[in-house]
């Protein structure tokens, strides 16, 4: 079960107000290659685990996304707080606001909903993890080119703290698939 | 920065090494030296967390904090609230 702590992972302190960041951040809020598709998959995935590390690992990687995605929710809400009509329409984003004011909610940054379709969970260890390094790369990759598209610091140095979380969990992806791939080995033999 | 953000931040620090060698033990349950490593952040979590409460309130919901009357967790800050300094 969850609890929660008062306080963000890392520090998002945003003084300048960029209603067109706000509608390309939400990418990792409820994009494809997004922060709760990632803590879903996850989360969903570790039932069939076989063996201990990989549930402990994909229980806690699983949680930390969601302490990701509150992040990246609170990134776009102070990127859109108190944003004026002529704001938002010097911005173009106008689509997003006859949505959703300036409230947050997760969609890509095309305007798509959040999706389930973004991820599995198969029941096999193997198909499960890959997926998941797949999975990490894709954020990384987002992050990147997220990063590019900003240069205020405030913005780029939490987004720069969450890409360097996905190469961190990548590496634990790889060191958990190779144990699951030992112990279906260890099983053959009799 | 005022000095809650600064001792939120020393918060932060510390709850990270904790996620960090966490996440690494979860892989490495046999490596000592994290381990210990871990119950060392565990500990410096705990005391921070308890100067924390003991200036500002809970930390933690459902029953990891107490609290004074009237119910304290709901005050601000919220944590996607920014503090002094900004336009949030």
């Amino acid at each position: 079960m969850w609890i929660y702590q008062k306080c963000l992972q890392y520090p998002v302190k945003i003084k300048c107000k960029d209603p067109r960041m706000a509608g390309i951040i939400v990418a990792q809020y409820g994009g494809p290659d997004g922060e709760i598709g990632a803590s879903l998959r996850y989360l969903s995935q570790r039932y069939t685990m076989p063996i201990n590390e990989a549930k402990a690992v994909l229980n806690d990687i699983g949680t930390e996304e969601m302490a990701h995605y509150e992040m990246v929710g609170t990134m776009v809400y102070q990127l859109l707080k108190n944003a004026t009509p002529e704001e938002i329409k010097r911005a173009g984003a106008e689509a997003y606001y006859v949505g959703h004011g300036c409230g947050v909610y997760p969609q890509s940054a095309a305007g798509v909903p959040f999706s389930a379709g973004c991820f599995q969970s198969k029941g096999n260890a193997v198909a499960d993890l890959t997926e998941d390094l797949a999975a990490e790369e894709k954020a990384r990759t987002t992050y990147e080119y997220l990063i590019r598209l900003s240069d205020d610091p405030d913005v780029t140095a939490p987004l720069k703290f969450l890409r360097q979380r996905e190469v961190v969990h990548f590496q634990r992806f790889g060191e958990t698939l190779m144990k699951v791939q030992e112990y279906m080995d260890s099983k053959k033999y009799y | 920065m005022n000095e809650m953000e600064m001792l939120i931040y020393e918060i932060q620090k510390a709850i990270f090494m904790c996620v960090e060698i966490n996440e690494f033990l979860d892989t490495h349950p046999g490596d000592k030296t994290a381990l210990d490593d871990y119950n060392v952040w565990c500990e410096k979590s705990a005391v921070l967390k308890m100067e924390y409460e003991e200036k500002y309130g809970p930390f933690n919901n459902f029953g990891y904090s107490k609290s004074l009357y009237p119910f304290e967790w709901i005050q601000s800050p919220w944590p996607w609230e920014c503090y002094e300094g900004s336009g949030n």
